[in-house]
């Protein structure tokens, strides 16, 4: 209740019990009438007394970025800059979906002038942009009777990005690489580790290069072919349509796809390739490709803005531009689930000359485990089972390579194992 | 503050409750506890705490009736008392609700003995008009309220006016420092 909408309560019953008392001649409610108006009057004098606080409330955090899960060191400085204040409490408004680990996020006690108080407090935040909008600041005068409350805002905004976990061995065999030297095989003869081919020996070949038994038995000089390693062009293609990501409960598919394209695109840059980010959902958010850290940088920014969207104009992937993305480079794509339209889109780009490496982040056994066992249950698990085997079918076909992340598993030795050179060779 | 606050609730209550049922109205006696009910219903449940203003209200009046039906003044004033007393914690834990309880330990006390203080001020208040007995006609009590009223008025307004002048003081005082501060930054002594 406002300070005076108190006093005008406390008023309004003091002159009913007046006018009342006056009415029945009665000098005895007349007299009910006087605690109230003692109340009144030193409310009013003790409101009187109080005016705006003129306070000044500052952030400090202990980064401005953390990685989803980890805590963030939270302190508020709070400076009077006008006279002095008996008593102020300040409570830190904390966003949903933020969690106080440790401290508290409010504090209270009296305030001389310009003098200054301190609080800190921990957070955990999920993946995302985070932002702490401000403080309440109630305060009461010496008399306590009367307090004033007004919201201080100060925005400080934070960003919480996705977990990008180590991935040791992915091989990829993109059709075009970039000329500079790196860790791709360009399917080109020249100088490398592995063997690539002969040739007949020109002038200016490397003689440590002549392969001798060859020679022994054509009588020709031979030369080994070793096959360049160069770096690539590799895009990172989220899907963020609210169709192809399940939510159950408060787990969500997309969480995951989001995991998973942090940590490609941090294998890859840290492999020394050209890497780009297309998350496709809400609009077409497109992070120019580019190297290094800052590059990382970027993309994770990205990646802990990007949210699922159910927009009818991305609700298939027809709209994919793929004039965007290097020809012929590498697209490693992140999906919850596809249909056979999107099928059908994948063949496309696959004729274009792009190599793609499908993630398929599944929480079936998870989704299964949370219902009650039944028959319904299993027969419709059998059903999506089988499905999903068609459209994963479906993509082996037309050359895709699709790797099922069953999200209790480790992300790291999965990918680690299956897109590595052995692990190919071997499945 | 939670306990005295359903200490003071309950008191009134009971009073009111007794006085009723001692002048015989079972009506008034069986309304005050179901006011104090709910009264203590509001607390418990923490629901909107503005809503203890009408059941102030209606305490009062219960008090009223009971002083018109014969009950006694004193027992009627301390229920009041009591009842202003419980409504004002219960808006004041609400205020201080977020904050710390160790942090808000000691602005309770404070405000616990000056609302006490404040209820004696108002029982004794009560109590001493109805000891002197001073025989003034209507419109002589009449014009001693309204003059009190105005006097009372013209006492905040000049409070009002010392309290401006005082921030307004102060802001100068804080400018004039500010383009010191500023003027010895540049070192031409411009402000």
């Amino acid at each position: 209740m406002s300070p005076s909408g108190k006093i005008g309560t406390i008023l309004a019953i003091a002159i009913s019990l007046v006018i009342a008392g006056v009415l029945v001649r009665d000098g005895r409610v007349l007299a009910a009438g006087i605690p109230f108006l003692l109340y009144a009057g030193i409310a009013l004098v003790s409101s009187s007394e109080s005016k705006k606080p003129q306070i000044t409330v500052d952030r400090h955090l202990s980064a401005d970025h953390i990685t989803e899960g980890e805590t963030l060191d939270v302190t508020v400085i709070i400076t009077n800059v006008g006279p002095s204040i008996a008593w102020i409490g300040v409570a830190e408004r904390i966003p949903r979906g933020l969690v106080v680990t440790s401290g508290e996020t409010a504090h209270f006690a009296g305030l001389a002038e310009d003098a200054m108080t301190t609080f800190s407090y921990t957070l955990r935040a999920p993946r995302g942009l985070h932002t702490l909008p401000g403080a309440d600041i109630t305060t009461w005068q010496w008399m306590t009777l009367m307090s004033q409350q007004q919201f201080e805002p100060h925005e400080t905004k934070f960003l919480a990005v996705p977990i990008a976990e180590p991935i040791d061995d992915i091989e990829i065999r993109p059709q075009r690489t970039r000329a500079y030297a790196g860790v791709v095989r360009a399917n080109r003869g020249g100088s490398g580790i592995d063997f690539f081919g002969c040739h007949a020996y020109t002038t200016g070949d490397d003689i440590r290069r002549i392969n001798w038994r060859a020679y022994a038995r054509t009588r020709e000089l031979i030369v080994n072919e070793y096959e360049q390693e160069r770096i690539a062009d590799v895009t990172v293609f989220l899907d963020a349509r609210e169709r192809a990501n399940s939510r159950i409960g408060s787990e969500k598919t997309f969480t995951y796809a989001v995991r998973v394209a942090a940590s490609m695109a941090k294998y890859f840059i840290k492999q020394g390739n050209s890497v780009g980010l297309f998350i496709y959902g809400e609009y077409m958010d497109w992070t120019f490709p580019g190297y290094g850290k800052d590059q990382m940088t970027r993309i994770l920014e990205s990646l802990a803005r990007a949210e699922t969207s159910d927009k009818e104009v991305f609700d298939d992937l027809q709209a994919i531009p793929t004039r965007l993305f290097p020809p012929r480079s590498q697209l490693v794509m992140v999906s919850g689930s596809l249909d056979e339209h999107d099928v059908e889109v994948l063949g496309v780009l696959r004729a274009h000359g792009y190599r793609i490496i499908m993630i398929m982040p599944d929480m079936l056994r998870y989704e299964a485990s949370e219902i009650p066992k039944s028959e319904a249950r299993d027969l419709a698990l059998r059903i999506v089972t089988l499905r999903r085997k068609l459209i994963l079918d479906a993509l082996a076909r037309i050359g895709v390579e699709v790797v099922q992340w069953d999200v209790a598993d480790s992300l790291a030795s999965l990918l680690s194992w299956t897109l590595s050179r052995r692990g190919r060779r071997l499945t | 503050m939670k306990r005295v606050t359903f200490v003071s609730a309950i008191i009134a209550t009971v009073i009111l409750a007794l006085s009723g049922f001692c002048v015989g109205s079972i009506a008034l006696g069986c309304a005050a506890i179901v006011i104090g009910a709910v009264w203590l219903l509001i607390l418990w449940k923490s629901v909107k705490r503005t809503d203890l203003t009408i059941l102030l209200c209606a305490e009062t009046a219960i008090a009223v009736l009971n002083i018109l039906y014969g009950a006694s003044i004193y027992l009627a004033g301390i229920a009041i008392v009591v009842a202003i007393m419980s409504w004002d914690f219960a808006l004041t834990e609400t205020a201080i609700a977020s904050f710390p309880a160790e942090m808000t330990k000691r602005f309770t006390i404070r405000h616990v003995i000056r609302i006490g203080i404040i209820a004696v001020i108002g029982l004794l208040l009560l109590v001493i008009p109805l000891q002197i007995h001073i025989q003034i006609g209507f419109r002589t009590a009449l014009g001693l309220g309204l003059g009190s009223f105005m006097l009372f008025a013209m006492l905040l307004k000049l409070m009002n006016r010392r309290n401006k002048g005082r921030v307004g003081h102060h802001r100068a005082v804080v400018d004039r420092l500010a383009m010191l501060r500023d003027a010895m930054k540049k070192k031409d002594g411009r402000p």
